[in-house]
């Protein structure tokens, strides 16, 4: 893979959502391209359609209008079955809210990807952890956490099955500054080491600023960057 | 505001608040009329078992001083009153008409209809006036009276004379002691009320029921009437009429009130309807888990609503109000509903237990069921009662919900070492109540504190759910990673996962319970009876009463090979208890005899040394409830005499829970003076031809005679089959208990999926595909039915030996093997994971349904 080769490319992508009688149009006509290893920040208001694009980007939803290829797999045209390998192997995935499966512990939570591929590698989830400085609780649940490790062992479960495109939907969003500073300094040096390119969502103008490229949605269009 | 509008304004209100309340469930019809028929069915049970059963044996509780009508006293004695007793209580007559009575059981020939017989001094007694009977012109009818005074003429009542066809001037077939007696029909007469036991009776005069019912020279009471201008008191007439018989030959009978008589038929079937009210109430128990699912799953559901009223101000209590009044709503509709569903099943409960409790009370004519008030009471307070104990558990979630900012940061909260120690302390504790409640005495025959024990029992298990499921949900079984999740997803909700476990835990429980002691008890009865039954021919007859003695003589005398033995069987006292008193030939039965003893020895040297130190024999039943063994004395007071004799055995008998006491047939024809036979035992030498003597015995059988001639095997597979037919109800109530099993599962599986909609999203964005999460919510089914099966299973054989070894005991005074149900288990490990399963389909199908981009949405 080189620095040139696309991970997510969006051509005219449109996403209608329905409000009772009246459809509200969350992305209109919107263009992007990210290629591998890249940083974009996606910054806008609320309800821009920041987290619809990033639905998208993460394959978990499909454009009702234009074109959208993640990793070189055109969503419109992928089967489920697909769509599941494409999530499976070439993306990771930061919420807000953490989302750590409760009673599973720290390894297992990072492990999870590669062990619902059918092939868990609990060292290279042990490694993880140890690079993201939580090799001291390795076996600790999420609610013996903090939310800045919970945050971290989320990284460390985005990154575990080296993804080709991360998306980190506000990371930071449910962190004090100081452990929203180190998620994310994680979240790039990981990256970076293992070739991940990142869409990060932010409300966060600094976060942004460390950014390769910043990408504004207004609208559900692109308003400056793309 | 006038005080009208004030009134409209309040129920406008009241309306308005009720449906807020009521909002929430009525969400899910379906579930809220499943757990109203939960409750319905439940209060229907109690309702239709109670009212069958008291209708059944009416005859002998209420009836009797209905019909006694104004009568203060009865003379009574083991086997009647002499007529020749009425002489030394002649001089009573300044004060009281003494009215003799007989009374008795018959059925009416072509049908299985049981009527009472009433035989009265038609000419004296004022009862049926007083009673409200109007007896028309049959005793100015000259023709009438002639036939009522000196024929065998009776007095019908008109809802049985349509019933059975009978018109006035026509007859009706009876059989009496075995034979057909055509009876004339006098008079159709109005029994008054509805609800009148006279409307069960056919009136006929003393001396023609005397006859009837070869009474010879004895009446089956004396009844003592006051006159208007009687002076004494019922406690003087009482000592008056003792120091009138003390020191003539009639000292022994005793005068008592009608309600002593009462009193007797009531104890002797008061066990028959305890145990049936406390089977019905297994059947609350499913309503409860209905009910309680219903309105956890709801509470589950408005998690984020209460939270937020909370938040805007709500309090705990408020909440838990709302809560109380939802299940209030069930239990109310539930009970109302289940009552008139109830008033409907009487009748078919009457018919289902009127084999049981004529088998105790073979006097009793079962009625039809009649509407009581008190049961729209007892309906309403079972439905609320059990309603409001199945709201315990919603009622303790929705307290814990905590605002809304709260609720944003819960966690789950994993049950620690202490959650393990307080539920396996509690268990054992609860453990410790069961047994100490299996120690103390029934109450009468009701074994309440052993019943209750079992209640406990079921307790005890139930609290160990949490622990043993926290335990499954943390045991390492392989790398199947969608299974560790399933324990994971067990283990962060806990407490509702454990509802489900217990709910699956109390259905398998029951089932094997009740399996255990059908399985105990089919198992004895299967070996006494082989043994028990050992006669190869045995004639009986279908009416109470047994066979004329000459018809008896009849049959046996056709026999052509063999020993032949009667049996014959009359009422006796006991001290104050009534009792039967059996009467064979101990020389036949200690050659032939197989029936197993309890103590005393090998049967046939308990039967030779009967008859040779002139002892008696006394069924299982008896020695447990008089506390009488081998080698104590008893005193059995007959009609003509007291026969004090030693117990030299105890033997085994399952037939019924009435004591008996069994003498040589020489001494119980001292005792006895009424010849009738119960039956009659052909026991055959080897390779003798059984069907050919039965050929014999049934060409010999009168032909007004109903007397059956069977064989020894046809009669096993009869009694095994009325013993199936009896058991018929448990499978009905283990469907039930599993339907209930099954429903907790879908719901609670439903709450825990929709609850856990993030992290099954979470786990699909990671990528899961559907497949894995179905297997991962069928993961969660499949630990929930093997924990469930494992813990009701361990509960189910607790159960099981309590009601093997304390209930029936307690209960009916018989004591059975207990027979391990592997088979059960085996089974119940077979079908209730599977069953499981597939509850956990829907929840499963909801889980893959949820787009997992919805899902995150909706966290933003």
């Amino acid at each position: 893979m080189t620095q040139g080769d696309t991970v997510l490319r969006l051509e005219g992508v449109r996403r209608t959502y329905r409000r009772g009688d009246t459809g509200v149009d969350a992305l209109a006509e919107l263009d992007l391209e990210v290629r591998a290893g890249e940083w974009v920040a996606i910054v806008g208001p609320s309800g821009c359609g920041q987290s619809t694009l990033l639905n998208i980007a993460s394959a978990v939803d499909r454009p009702d209008a234009g074109r959208a290829v993640v990793c070189g797999v055109d969503l419109a045209r992928a089967t489920e079955r697909e769509l599941v390998r494409l999530r499976r192997e070439s993306i990771g995935v930061v919420f807000q809210a953490f989302h750590l499966v409760p009673n599973l512990t720290a390894l297992e939570n990072v492990d999870l990807p590669l062990a619902l591929a059918g092939r868990g590698d609990a060292a290279r989830a042990r490694d993880l952890l140890e690079r993201v400085g939580l090799g001291h609780r390795l076996h600790h649940h999420p609610g013996e956490l903090s939310g800045g490790e919970e945050q971290r062992v989320a990284v460390a479960r985005a990154l575990v099955h080296r993804p080709r495109l991360v998306v980190a939907d506000e990371p930071t969003g449910n962190l004090d500054s100081t452990s929203g500073e180190r998620v994310v300094a994680l979240l790039d040096e990981l990256r970076r080491s293992e070739g991940a390119a990142l869409v990060l969502a932010t409300h966060d103008e600094r976060i942004a600023a460390r950014a390769e490229r910043v990408v504004h949605v207004r609208d559900g269009r692109i308003e400056v960057g793309a | 505001m006038t005080d009208a509008s004030r009134s409209a304004h309040d129920a406008a209100r009241a309306l308005r608040d009720l449906a807020l309340v009521l909002r929430p469930v009525l969400a899910r019809p379906g579930r809220l009329v499943a757990s109203v028929l939960g409750v319905a069915v439940g209060v229907a049970a109690v309702v239709s078992t109670l009212a069958g059963s008291g209708a059944a044996v009416s005859s002998l509780g209420e009836d009797v001083e209905m019909l006694a009508g104004p009568s203060v006293l009865e003379v009574r004695g083991p086997g009647g009153v002499p007529t020749a007793a009425l002489e030394p209580l002649r001089p009573l007559c300044d004060e009281v008409l003494l009215v003799p009575v007989v009374e008795d059981t018959v059925l009416v020939a072509a049908s299985d209809r049981r009527v009472r017989v009433l035989g009265l001094d038609l000419l004296a007694d004022r009862r049926l006036v007083e009673a409200g009977v109007r007896t028309g012109a049959a005793i100015d009818d000259a023709a009438g009276a002639r036939e009522l005074l000196f024929g065998t003429g009776v007095l019908v009542p008109s809802g049985l004379a349509e019933e059975l066809g009978a018109v006035k001037g026509g007859s009706l077939e009876l059989t009496i002691h075995s034979r057909r007696s055509d009876v004339a029909v006098v008079d159709v007469f109005d029994p008054g009320r509805l609800a009148s036991p006279w409307a069960d009776t056919l009136v006929a005069d003393v001396d023609t029921a005397r006859e009837l019912f070869d009474r010879g020279e004895r009446f089956d009471r004396v009844e003592f009437v006051p006159r208007e201008a009687a002076t004494s008191g019922v406690e003087a007439l009482r000592e008056r009429a003792r120091g009138l018989l003390a020191g003539t030959a009639f000292e022994r009978l005793r005068v008592e009130p009608p309600s002593t008589r009462r009193a007797e038929g009531e104890r002797m079937v008061s066990a028959l309807r305890f145990n049936l009210a406390a089977l019905s109430g297994v059947s609350m128990l499913v309503g409860v888990a209905l009910v309680a699912t219903t309105l956890a799953t709801s509470v589950v559901q408005r998690r984020e609503r209460l939270a937020l009223m909370r938040s805007l101000g709500a309090s705990r209590l408020q909440l838990g109000l709302g809560v109380l009044g939802e299940a209030a709503t069930i239990g109310l509709v539930g009970g109302a509903v289940g009552v008139a569903r109830g008033s409907i099943g009487a009748d078919l409960a009457v018919a289902g237990v009127r084999g049981a409790a004529f088998s105790i009370a073979p006097r009793a004519t079962g009625t039809e069921v009649r509407f009581e008030s008190w049961w729209i009471g007892l309906g309403l307070a079972l439905g609320l009662g059990s309603a409001t104990l199945a709201a315990l558990l919603p009622l303790r979630e929705a307290a814990s919900v905590p605002p809304i900012q709260g609720l944003r940061s819960e966690r789950p909260r994993p049950l620690r070492a202490r959650g393990h120690a307080i539920a396996w302390s509690a268990a054992f504790a609860l453990l410790a109540i069961a047994a100490v409640l299996l120690q103390l005495p029934p109450i009468g025959r009701r074994p309440v504190y052993a019943l209750t024990a079992t209640v406990v029992v079921m307790g005890a298990c139930v609290a160990t759910t949490p622990s043993v499921l926290d335990a499954a949900s943390r045991l390492r079984v392989g790398g199947a990673v969608v299974l560790r999740l399933a324990q994971a997803g067990l283990s962060s909700s806990l407490g509702r996962a454990s509802w489900a476990t217990g709910a699956v835990a109390i259905a398998v429980g029951l089932a094997i319970a009740m399996t255990t002691f059908v399985g105990s008890f089919r198992r004895t009865i299967t070996e006494w009876t082989e043994d028990a039954l050992s006669a190869d021919v045995l004639v009986r007859s279908s009416s109470v009463d047994g066979m004329r003695p000459e018809a008896a003589r009849a049959i046996a005398a056709a026999a052509t090979a063999g020993d032949v033995a009667f049996y014959r069987e009359s009422p006796a006292w006991f001290g104050d208890a009534t009792i039967r008193l059996g009467g064979s030939d101990f020389g036949v039965m200690a050659a032939h005899s197989r029936t197993p003893m309890v103590a005393g020895g090998a049967t046939r040297d308990v039967f030779a040394r009967a008859l040779r130190e002139q002892g008696v024999i006394v069924n299982e039943p008896f020695a447990r409830q008089f506390d009488r063994w081998v080698g104590d004395d008893v005193t059995i007071e007959a009609a003509d005499g007291v026969l004090a004799a030693r117990v030299v055995g105890v033997a085994r008998e399952y037939a019924g829970q009435e004591g008996r006491v069994y003498v040589d047939a020489a001494r119980y024809a001292e005792l006895v003076p009424d010849p009738t036979v119960a039956s009659i035992a052909l026991f055959l030498p080897e390779g003798a031809d059984a069907g050919e003597q039965r050929e014999r015995m049934a060409r010999a059988v009168p032909a007004d005679s109903d007397a059956a001639v069977v064989l020894r095997r046809e009669l096993i597979t009869e009694v095994m089959s009325i013993f199936d037919r009896s058991f018929a109800v448990t499978v009905a109530l283990q469907i039930l208990a599993s339907i209930a099993a099954a429903l907790a599962v879908v719901t609670v599986l439903g709450a825990l999926v929709r609850e856990r909609r993030f992290d099954l999203a979470v786990v699909r964005v990671v990528g899961a595909t559907r497949r894995q999460v179905t297997a991962l919510v069928l993961g969660e089914a499949f630990v929930l039915g093997a924990v469930g099966a494992a813990i009701g299973a361990t509960m189910g054989v607790a159960i099981g030996w309590i009601l093997v070894a304390v209930v029936n005991v307690q209960s009916h005074g018989w004591s059975l093997s207990f027979v391990p149900p592997w088979v059960a288990l085996c089974w119940t490990a077979a079908a209730v994971v599977p069953a499981c399963l597939v509850a956990g389909l829907p929840p499963a199908y909801e889980a893959t349904a949820r787009v997992p981009r919805e899902v995150l949405r909706e966290n933003g």
